[in-house]
């Protein structure tokens, strides 16, 4: 567990800041517009026959996450103080 | 065969570091621990730092799957029906809030231990099959962003040959 809480620590800081590094050429691609004129199209939208279905993703993400984690919640004896307030 | 170097050139970076730190890992906790239990290798003991902590708990859901599918969510559906970030961010406060000190306190290591307390190890058996389930289908959905990863480096082989190579190089 601590060899993968460690590669995790890695992987993390591999992804900031790869993501980072790709920021640049990805505004400089020609296919890619401006973010503030664009903001419709990457908005999306939700219909009114779509809210329940919406919803209920959300839901399933949310307790569904929670057996997933939970085994970790218990790990770091820090993480209590974050329960206190 | 046409191969992207740099890209090549990252990832084998990339394996490199995580072995050496996994190795690095590894013998911190034999150095700490002569004998350690099963708690012991699956919790670190419950005893890990906070800032490695966060990290870790970050990592479980961010990962290559949650970057793509956040990236092609966004972009094919938009902002408002790319629900994952919301959803799981949600989720870690629900469970830090209502379940991790009776978890904690109750001695538990997963979400099965305090149903088969309660009904009985044939319970505890029959809950294991969706959480298997749910582990087989998450190795996709990693495979899935591996392959898309591979077929980056290896821009001539199919989606198909990519996830096969990846999933190949990772077990």
């Amino acid at each position: 567990m601590y060899s993968v809480a460690y590669t995790d620590v890695v992987q993390l800081g591999f992804i900031l800041v790869g993501l980072w590094i790709a920021v640049p050429f990805a505004i400089q691609h020609k296919g890619v517009g401006s973010i503030v004129t664009t903001w419709p199209q990457w908005r999306g939208h939700v219909e009114k026959s779509e809210i329940v279905g919406w919803i209920d993703g959300i839901l399933l993400l949310v307790f569904g996450g929670i057996p997933w984690q939970v085994s970790l919640f218990s790990i770091a004896f820090e993480m209590q103080l974050w329960i206190y307030f | 065969m046409v191969v992207h170097a740099g890209g090549l050139v990252a990832i084998v970076i990339f394996y490199i570091a995580i072995l050496l730190v996994g190795i690095w890992a590894g013998r911190k906790q034999k150095s700490s621990e002569k004998s350690p239990d099963t708690e012991e290798i699956m919790l670190a003991g419950r005893n890990i730092g906070l800032l490695v902590g966060i990290f870790t708990m970050t990592a479980t859901w961010v990962g290559g799957a949650y970057i793509n599918g956040t990236a092609e969510q966004v972009f094919s559906t938009g902002l408002i029906a790319c629900q994952a970030p919301l959803g799981y961010a949600i989720s870690l406060v629900v469970g830090g809030l209502l379940f991790a000190r009776p978890m904690r306190n109750a001695g538990y290591v997963t979400m099965l231990d305090p149903f088969q307390r309660k009904y009985g190890q044939r319970m505890g058996g029959l809950l294991f099959i969706p959480a298997l389930l749910g582990e087989v289908f998450w190795s996709a959905a990693i495979l899935s962003a591996l392959g898309a990863t591979i077929s980056v480096i290896f821009t001539d082989i199919s989606t198909t040959t990519s996830v096969v190579i990846s999933g190949r190089n990772r077990f």
